[in-house]
């Protein structure tokens, strides 16, 4: 039989090791599904999840027990995203809101009922829309949507996870949906749902 | 309450987060106000869009596989792995051969000292209380993604401590094997038998090992094992089951447990990787 030849690690490696699996190896499933909202595909969200987890095993020092692990490596993998994105297309996506927000405030003025708008879109919208229209979304304001409205942070646990004030949870979140709103009722008329008035 | 401070609370209604009395004040504003009333609709609207049609998924095998890899490589480059003595002692080219020759001798030792027992042809992996069959269930099962284990490691130590707090009533034995990705770990109970399942994945190959004390393996009568199995087990504390070559399951014996390893590697190549004892 062959003697199994064991590695030969120091003690302190073995129990950063152990404590970072144990700590950090549970959050996978959100990480990734915050990976696959951001880039849209299953490679990207691949990528950018494995270098949240190297990054995070290297400054594993650097985190503070105790601290909320999930918020610490939350960070990580957006300030992957931002250097990984960034650096690929120099400059964010500028998206003009105020066309946007504009448009939204005729759907508001429009006479159709949310209620109605509620039942066509449910009925008739498919969840890739949904997907895309979220993935269209600028990163700050998807951030928060994702965070709240899938993950189902409060308020609180997003300023933690994003570094802001409460208020700028709360306006981000606002206008997030607003826009998600525009665009999937624009998607709706496009598709003859709603009819344009 | 008027519009803009209604607009203002409208989020944190929606969330929930908005305390009773803020909320009554605003349920009385959106009574009387319908433009306040079909934005805080409209925004209800996109969280319910939102929630209803992007679901949470998990992070898909291959993906995990591949993050618990670069994490392993992370480890060792950090802490180079060294060779203990038995390859820094010999060089491999001499090594090998004499290996290869034991294994070769191993092997003939134990079909030659199971053969003598006429019963061993017929062993029957039929019974629903045969750990062996069991094994093959479980095995199947894991293969396309059932049964996650509970606990997964890169970390061979992590496991021992994982059974070691698991109440299983016996020493997990935890083969080490080299080159191995991850493995992974649970403890069940059913009808008062308690096991310990392992998963080992080492590139494109699994192991899943399945312990339970010895004392419910060999005498026990929830759990079962063929009768040559015991006998084999009895006498040289190792069985597998030369009538099937490709039967690719290795059972061993400790002092506390019976283990049977099923794998997707050839008995041959399994029974090279395990330690001897």
């Amino acid at each position: 039989m062959t003697p199994v030849v064991q590695p030969v690690v120091s003690r302190s490696t073995k129990k950063k090791h152990t404590e970072f699996e144990a700590e950090a190896l549970p959050h996978m499933d959100v990480l990734y599904n915050f990976a696959l909202r951001t880039t849209g595909n299953q490679d990207d969200a691949h990528d950018l999840l494995q270098e949240t987890y190297l990054k995070a095993y290297r400054f594993w020092d650097k985190y503070e027990k105790g601290t909320n692990i999930r918020a610490w490596l939350f960070r990580i993998m957006k300030n992957s995203y931002i250097n990984r994105y960034r650096k690929e297309t120099k400059e964010p996506d500028k998206v003009d809101y105020e066309d946007i927000e504009n448009f939204y405030n005729t759907i508001r003025a429009e006479s159709t009922d949310p209620n109605d708008l509620q039942k066509q879109l449910y009925s008739n919208l498919l969840g890739d829309e949904v997907t895309k229209a979220l993935q269209g979304l600028p990163d700050d304001f998807r951030t928060v949507v994702i965070l709240c409205d899938i993950e189902g942070l409060t308020y609180e646990e997003i300023a933690e996870f994003v570094e802001c004030p409460i208020g700028t949870v709360r306006s981000r979140l606002h206008r997030g949906r607003k826009l998600l709103q525009a665009e999937l009722f624009e998607y709706a008329k496009r598709q003859g749902m709603i009819k344009d008035d | 309450m008027d519009c803009k401070e209604a607009q203002q609370s409208a989020g944190d209604s929606i969330d929930g987060s908005l305390p009773d009395g803020v909320e009554e004040q605003l349920q009385a504003h959106l009574d009387k106000c319908k433009p306040c009333r079909r934005e805080v609709a409209l925004e209800k609207l996109s969280k319910h869009m939102v929630r209803q049609n992007v679901k949470q998924i998990s992070t898909p095998r291959s993906i995990q596989s591949s993050i618990l890899k670069a994490l392993r490589l992370e480890f060792e480059r950090h802490e180079p792995v060294q060779e203990s003595w038995p390859v820094a002692l010999f060089p491999p080219r001499v090594v090998v051969p004499v290996l290869a020759g034991g294994i070769v001798a191993a092997l003939f030792f134990l079909m030659v000292s199971t053969r003598v027992d006429p019963s061993y042809q017929t062993t029957a992996h039929n019974s629903s209380n045969d750990i062996i069959h069991q094994s093959f269930a479980n095995f199947a099962l894991l293969q396309v993604g059932a049964m996650p284990p509970a606990m997964v490691t890169t970390v061979p130590e992590n496991m021992s401590e994982f059974f070691r707090n698991s109440d299983l009533q016996f020493g997990v034995d935890i083969p080490r094997f080299r080159n191995c990705d991850w493995s992974g770990g649970s403890a069940s109970e059913c009808s008062g038998v308690k096991k310990a399942h392992l998963l080992y994945k080492m590139g494109n190959e699994l192991v899943y090992v399945v312990e339970v004390s010895d004392d419910d393996a060999l005498y026990g009568t929830q759990v079962s094992l063929p009768l040559a199995a015991k006998r084999a087990l009895a006498q040289s504390g190792w069985y597998t089951d030369p009538g099937h070559p490709d039967c690719n399951v290795i059972l061993w014996k400790t002092d506390e447990a019976v283990c049977v390893a099923v794998s997707t590697m050839k008995k041959e190549q399994l029974l090279a990787l395990l330690p001897a004892r």
